[in-house]
């Protein structure tokens, strides 16, 4: 990748972090009134996937969507509304921090676990009939891959040969258990094999491996050939949730340990090697931050959606 | 100009913490994300991460102290 490129991932994966951190401690004044869940050290993931996207792709996402509805166009205003429960949301504030729909981004999510699989299926089903080479990302985690609807939704999709993305973000722990201990595969990709579906695992820090991977699988399913199963091997440098007391089930030494792979520190690494200066490099950081500072502003000066507005979009039959 | 560090809401359920340990002194600076308590839950006991950078001027807590979410824990000024 050349530096105008990676200097633009760089800054997108920044976006997310630290949009992360300011949930966080939004989270800490109980601001955000439901679960949110941090999805700092997977940046990579979100930004590489998006970057091969197009606008009228779909994107299905989990109980972690944030990072993957911004990567996809979401503004980071009305993400922070939608974490918030403010008017002016994704979902105009009924959603909550996950559960929403981002009608224009073509960005859909939903907290309960394994729920996306046979949903993204059944997406890409029409997309296929459509016949104009779009596709649809999933993204599930680790505990997801053991869920019923995993099964079911990789052999849909590999019968009917759908032109879906499933992504797979293996970030160690489902909630407080380590993966090792409750999926009988290592690497999970494998489970691919068992649905006649090619099973790629790939270092989920690597903007760039993720990059590489990802468009080559977009492109072939662009054209009929897929669906592809790509697991991104991670970790989530935060807890599970806000408020996790993460240090009773993993430890600090392993956290240090994956926060030195850290996937925005390897492309700042690389872009110095590439003569940008640390100067510049600190100067995106900063804009960055003064960017989502005044949006998180903004959404905290957002009224609350009514009780009447809460059932909006909720068809209710007459009698 | 002084900021304050408050009670964080660390679980659901959480409507108030115990203060367990401060990890730091009165006139002591503490940078954001460093661990500033530790706090008692219903559930757990944390270690709380500081949220904001600042010399600390007063802490309006004593060890054993129950205080409600969003009380103030910590009067800093900014350096």
């Amino acid at each position: 990748m050349n530096r105008g490129e990676l200097l633009k991932l760089y800054k997108e994966m920044l976006v997310l972090r630290n949009f992360d951190e300011m949930c966080l401690n939004l989270k800490m004044e109980d601001l955000i009134m439901d679960g949110f869940h941090p999805y700092s050290g997977e940046e990579a993931i979100a930004v590489g996937v998006s970057s091969v996207l197009n606008k009228d792709d779909y994107v299905i996402s989990n109980h972690r969507p944030q990072g993957h509805s911004i990567a996809k166009g979401s503004t980071t205003r009305a993400v922070f509304c939608e974490m918030l429960g403010r008017r002016g949301g994704v979902s105009q504030g009924i959603g909550g921090p996950m559960q929403w729909i981002d009608y224009e981004n073509n960005f859909y999510c939903g907290s309960i676990v394994g729920s996306g699989m046979t949903i993204a299926a059944g997406v890409t089903m029409a997309l296929k009939k459509e016949k104009e080479g779009r596709i649809c990302v999933c993204y599930f985690g680790d505990g997801a891959s053991n869920t019923g609807s995993f099964h079911e939704a990789m052999n849909l999709a590999s019968i009917w040969k759908l032109p879906v993305l499933y992504i797979l973000e293996n970030n160690q722990y489902g909630e407080a258990m380590p993966a090792a201990e409750f999926v009988s595969v290592n690497p999970i990709s494998k489970r691919g094999g068992s649905y006649g579906i090619e099973g790629i695992t790939v270092d989920g820090n690597d903007v760039e491996a993720v990059y590489e991977t990802v468009n080559t699988a977009v492109k072939k399913a662009r054209t009929g050939i897929g669906p592809y199963f790509i697991e991104c091997v991670t970790y989530r440098t935060r807890g599970h949730y806000g408020g996790d007391p993460e240090h009773t089930y993993r430890t600090r030494e392993e956290v240090e340990e994956w926060k030195k792979k850290c996937p925005i520190k390897r492309v700042k690494v690389k872009l110095e090697a590439m003569g940008v200066s640390e100067m510049e490099l600190d100067g995106i950081n900063k804009e960055v931050i003064a960017g989502l500072e005044s949006d998180k502003d903004w959404a905290l000066e957002q009224r609350f959606p009514t009780l009447e507005e809460a059932t909006d979009h909720v068809w209710i039959p007459s009698e | 100009m002084s900021i304050f560090f408050n009670m964080p809401k660390l679980g659901h359920l959480m409507e108030e913490g115990t203060v367990v340990t401060w990890h730091k002194k009165e006139g002591e600076i503490v940078t954001k994300g460093e661990i500033l308590l530790e706090v008692e839950t219903d559930k757990t006991t944390l270690e709380v991460e500081s949220s904001v950078t600042g010399r600390i001027v007063k802490l309006l807590a004593d060890e054993s102290d129950v205080m409600a979410v969003n009380e103030p824990l910590v009067e800093l000024e900014e350096i």
